[in-house]
């Protein structure tokens, strides 16, 4: 059986290798590839119950020694290069170091991602490190992405490239059984649970979140407790927690970890919590009030997303000191239970197991791919955009008519996108002054890609000053006018255009022919393109090129 | 009151099959690649390699003790 390897690492949390986990135990329960997780952490908890097998290393940034740092490298290299892995799945950051190792090279590669915000994602774009994926797997839903506040840019990349698919959150789910349990093991008496924790206990910063967090809530539960209240806390710390100890009272437990925790969160009803993607999901699972204390993040914006969350499930946003933390604690002990809840998708294992199973495959060979041709038409005006889309040989079907009625990858002209409301033009021929219409409103339309026969500093200016919420890529095309008896002066054009670009847009005006010149012309073109090596690809194709251009550092 | 906060046992108990010295050319590394890749045959493996002495200068290979895992 071959082998799917997971590098997966984590400095202070442990939400990279839990998702993997999660992963590879359902790539396991499939029996097709033996799922490995190779991995950098500073703690072993999280593999106390795993099937998976694991082979953990230090974070290698942080071995005291360059020399060590590069035996553990050149160790890493020769273990990947023995297991010979069919498939490779990485966790949200695209590591240098991997993609250096030669045992990696040209392997199947994935990356699964959680939520990032909008300028990291703009960075990791920026610098092309998505560039080296087959697949990118994105655990969230499309919605939720849309809510990050990415740039134009990384969401025509997101949507057009063809490389990212949204899979849904990707979390534990504990059973009703399970959270019954838990809240058997804390409060058998039926005592109000509050559970607080602040992941693994790592801090980003050197600012004492853990231990701010921790202390405030134990100085609350004190105070609650001399009052009479009966709710009890249950503090889990995390095994990176380096704060002050805490101490168990009445009503205080105390745990570095709990294997558990799923359960606890759903089964709390005040969760007081960080809220990284694993405590949230978990806690969203059930239906306690939701107190949420960000900390410092590494490129999650979690100050932002908590009070988004906030807004959407109802709960409170605190900072981790008594001050702000017990007010909230106390009226999320008043309220009920919280209504609106949110499972992890039923379907988000199973669709990132499948993929991992594609990319694993051996494929007979590999194949070029050929050279892509769009050809856009202009119809004469003796016939009509749509009636001539209609007489178009077999060998031209995948071309495109401009202005007609196409319910996939057509293509508009400017000047007639008001005309035509009919369709949903994939692309846009800047045929005209664009300013009449704002690149919203194209966006709006589904256009998402410009086709320009010459640079123009107006359309420059014009996409610059109205950044629409999806950008509208661009590309550039070569007006040919078809000359009747003499289509060899397009096949020409066409052979010299090809020779420097794999993906060239042509827009071949028949406004020259005769009617009756029409049908015989295309046939020509047609039948040499069939003999070419070349693909005559639709809109989709020659966006993607564009949107995939987005992922290599090479635009935006 | 009792203090909990280090005397939870959250770490899987592991043991040194061997150990692996940075700086000294007679320690082949193919043999310890070999050898882990030897362990990861057993279902379940658990191997660690992230202990070293304060400069690095020794790796240890050490693995799970097979008792304290099993399948939820």
């Amino acid at each position: 059986m071959r082998n799917a390897v997971f590098l997966v690492k984590n400095g202070i949390g442990f939400g990279h290798i839990r998702r993997a986990l999660l992963i590879a135990e359902a790539v396991q329960d499939a029996g097709r590839l033996r799922p490995i997780l190779i991995s950098q952490a500073g703690s072993l908890a999280l593999y106390h119950n795993t099937p998976v097998r694991v082979v953990n290393f230090p974070l290698l940034h942080r071995v005291p020694s360059a020399i060590a740092e590069d035996l553990y490298t050149d160790l890493l290299n020769r273990l990947l290069d023995r297991l010979d892995p069919a498939a490779v799945i990485e966790d949200t950051y695209p590591d240098a170091r991997y993609r250096r190792l030669p045992a990696l090279a040209d392997r199947p590669r994935l990356l699964v991602m959680r939520r990032l915000d909008g300028l990291s994602f703009d960075q990791i774009r920026q610098r092309g490190d998505f560039a080296y994926y087959d697949q990118i797997l994105i655990a969230q839903d499309r919605d939720a992405f849309l809510q990050e506040g990415h740039s134009g840019e990384s969401l025509a990349a997101v949507e057009s490239s063809g490389r990212f698919t949204f899979v849904g959150n990707i979390a534990f789910a504990p059973t009703a059984a399970d959270v019954a349990a838990a809240r058997t093991a804390y409060v058998p008496d039926g005592a109000p649970l509050v559970v607080v924790n602040g992941g693994a206990g790592g801090d980003q910063m050197p600012d004492g979140y853990g231990d701010r967090l921790f202390a405030a809530c134990q100085t609350i539960a004190a105070r609650l407790a001399e009052e009479g209240h009966p709710a009890r806390f249950v503090l889990v710390t995390g095994p990176y927690y380096a704060g002050r100890q805490l101490h168990e009272t009445a009503n205080v437990t105390v745990r570095r970890y709990e294997p558990h925790l799923p359960a606890l969160l759903a089964a709390a009803d005040v969760a007081v919590i960080k809220p990284g993607n694993n405590a949230l999901s978990e806690a969203l699972t059930g239906t306690g009030q939701l107190v949420l204390v960000p900390d410092v993040s590494f490129m999650e914006g979690l100050d932002e997303h908590a009070h988004r969350i906030a807004a959407q499930f109802g709960g409170a946003v605190g900072t981790p000191d008594r001050n702000s933390l017990e007010p909230l604690i106390r009226d999320a002990l008043t309220r009920k239970p919280r209504t609106a809840r949110l499972a992890p998708s039923a379907t988000a294992l199973d669709t990132v197991a499948h993929a991992i199973h594609r990319h694993a495959q051996s494929t007979p060979e590999a194949k070029v791919r050929p050279k892509l041709l769009l050809l856009v038409l202009i119809a004469p005006h003796s016939i009509q955009p749509d009636k001539l889309r209609a007489q178009l040989p077999d060998s031209l079907q995948s071309a495109v008519v401009l202005d007609s009625r196409q319910e996939d990858g057509g293509v508009v002209g400017l000047a007639s996108l008001t005309r035509i409301m009919r369709g949903s033009p994939m692309a846009a021929l800047v045929d005209c002054d664009p300013r009449e219409v704002s690149p919203q409103q194209l966006v709006d339309r589904g256009v998402r890609l410009l086709i320009e026969t010459t640079p123009s500093p107006v359309v420059e200016r014009w996409l610059r000053r109205q950044p629409p919420t999806s950008a509208l890529l661009t590309t550039s095309a070569e007006p040919i006018k078809a000359v009747p008896s003499c289509p060899d002066a397009f096949q020409r054009r066409t052979t010299r255009l090809l020779r420097s670009g794999a993906a060239v847009v042509v827009l071949l005006d028949l406004g020259d022919l005769p009617q009756p010149a029409v049908a015989d012309y295309l046939s020509t073109i047609g039948e040499w393109a069939a003999r070419q090596p070349l693909h005559l690809a639709g809109v989709d194709a020659i966006l993607a090129e564009q949107a995939d251009r987005l992922l290599t550092g090479r635009l935006g | 009151m009792s203090d909990t906060t280090n005397t939870d046992d959250v770490e899987p108990v592991t043991t040194t099959i061997r150990t692996f010295a940075v700086r000294r050319d007679d320690d082949d590394l193919d043999v310890f690649a070999d050898m882990i890749v030897g362990l990861l045959d057993h279902d379940r493996a658990l191997v660690d390699l992230s202990r070293h002495d304060q400069r690095a200068d020794i790796i240890e290979l050490r693995v799970a003790q097979p008792g304290r895992r099993s399948k939820r």
